[in-house]
């Protein structure tokens, strides 16, 4: 099964919304891992999970623009058959995400 | 004299070296005579364009140097110092009787400093404070670090000290976003992961220094630059963090309904609707906006325990059920943040007691 451990694999602590905010921003994560890794999953017909444990904290602006922006390129139900979600440390952000990915305020 | 003989040998070389002492002096009295029309030409240009004597003056800071706690004399004493920026001359900022000192007064000080630093010969020096106790919250605060210091006995922090010194950038720094919230946790005994909030709140604010507050770059005084500095109170176990923001200011940048160019609000309304979360995000993209109104969000949770807002002439309050607004009457550059934390209350309402 196809995983990744956001504080592992990408930052302990992530930025803002772009790249020109700074340092390991939404867009950073889109491009580098989020987006390559849910192509793999969706081609391979299988689950990415992705695991929100371990950080600082996700801001609104990075969830918006990794997550928010997977679902406005490739559709919300296809986004949100494909990924599973783990956040022990915040079991709401996980409903925050879906927003997101639905295109919800 | 034959040409082949020795005799015409030896004449000839004594000819030669003789040639060569002709042509060497001509040549040094040549450039001997080029160097002093050089020194002539400098010497004019000196009289010509006399060097400038700057003016001095001395402005001293009130007594409660604190924009929190004394805001009316201490933008006096801001808009002093901003009064003169278009001229040559030397500010010397008196802090020596200072009673009362709180940190973002420091960190607007420095920002003044370093956004005027080399425009028209503006410089500015300083002395430190007398007060013992001002002293060390003075050079604890890290102001030292950012300027030119003659002074001999400071000594940077070990790093478990009661205060996370101040710190700028341009950009979101997102280690020193961990290391605030390392200290909140570390003081606090709450574990970090019921510290998200503050972290994703300290984002926030550092990426909007960048990206709304400087459309119109032009029209700010300031480099877009953050400041922010933390401290822990061990008596009230309390924290206080103070986070400052250099763009244009909430009331500016915030975007107005078309009702609104006809009866403008004041800036405190803006500040307030913003934090209501009534679709005032500069850019007016449905999925934007959410930052300021998660912010106050957090206020009214209980979480953050008081917070103020200064920016323009709008001072916000923030409690946990109500607003309070405040206008002040010079406007005050960029936007000011003051969280305080306070410890026990803050265990409640997270519903934990401890890591």
């Amino acid at each position: 099964m196809l995983q990744i451990v956001i504080s592992k694999d990408f930052a302990k602590s992530v930025g803002a919304r772009t790249r020109e905010d700074g340092p390991y921003s939404g867009q950073q994560f889109y491009e580098e891992l989020l987006e390559p890794m849910f192509l793999k999953a969706k081609d391979a017909k299988e689950k990415l999970t992705i695991n929100f444990d371990g950080g600082y904290g996700y801001s609104p602006s990075f969830i918006d623009e990794s997550f928010g922006h997977l679902g406005r390129q490739y559709g919300e139900q296809t986004v949100l058959n494909t990924l599973l979600f783990i956040s022990e440390d915040e079991p709401s952000l996980i409903d925050g995400v879906k927003k997101k990915i639905r295109g919800e305020n | 004299m034959k040409k082949n003989s020795k005799e015409y040998a030896k004449w000839l070389i004594k000819r030669n070296k003789k040639n060569l002492r002709i042509r060497t002096e001509k040549k040094r009295i040549l450039r001997a005579k080029r160097r002093n029309k050089n020194h002539i030409r400098v010497e004019a240009r000196i009289r010509q364009y006399p060097k400038r004597k700057r003016q001095r003056i001395k402005i001293s800071a009130p007594e409660s140097f604190s924009i929190i706690d004394n805001s009316e004399e201490t933008l006096e004493f801001f808009s002093q110092m901003l009064k003169n920026k278009d001229k040559s001359i030397e500010i010397f900022v008196d802090i020596s009787k200072i009673r009362n000192l709180t940190i973002e007064a420091l960190m607007y000080l420095l920002a003044i400093i370093y956004n005027l630093k080399g425009v028209h010969s503006f410089s500015v020096s300083g002395n430190i404070p007398q007060n013992i106790y001002i002293k060390k919250k003075f050079e604890q605060s890290g102001f030292l670090l950012y300027v030119h210091s003659n002074y001999l006995s400071y000594s940077g922090l070990s790093k478990t000290s009661d205060s996370v010194q101040i710190q700028s950038g341009k950009k979101t720094d997102v280690s020193f976003a961990a290391q605030l919230t390392d200290f909140i946790s570390r003081h606090s005994g709450i574990d970090r992961k019921y510290l998200r909030f503050f972290y994703i709140m300290i984002i926030e604010l550092m990426s909007n220094t960048s990206k709304h507050a400087y459309e119109e770059q032009n029209e700010s005084l300031f480099q877009p630059l953050w400041y922010c500095y933390a401290d822990y109170l061990d008596r009230e176990e309390k924290i206080c963090l103070s986070f400052l923001d250099l763009g244009l200011g909430i009331p500016v940048t915030v975007r107005r309904k078309w009702y609104e160019r006809l009866l403008p609000k004041t800036d405190c309304e803006y500040i307030v609707s913003a934090l209501n979360g009534e679709n005032r995000s500069e850019t007016g993209m449905p999925n934007r906006g959410k930052g300021l109104p998660q912010i106050a969000e957090y206020c009214h949770s209980g979480y953050i325990h008081a917070m103020r807002i200064i920016s323009e002439s709008a001072d916000v309050g923030v409690l946990k059920d109500t607003m309070v607004q405040r206008r002040i009457s010079l406007p005050f550059n960029g936007t000011l943040f003051y969280w305080e934390l306070d410890i026990n209350s803050l265990k409640r309402e997270l519903k934990i007691c401890c890591k």
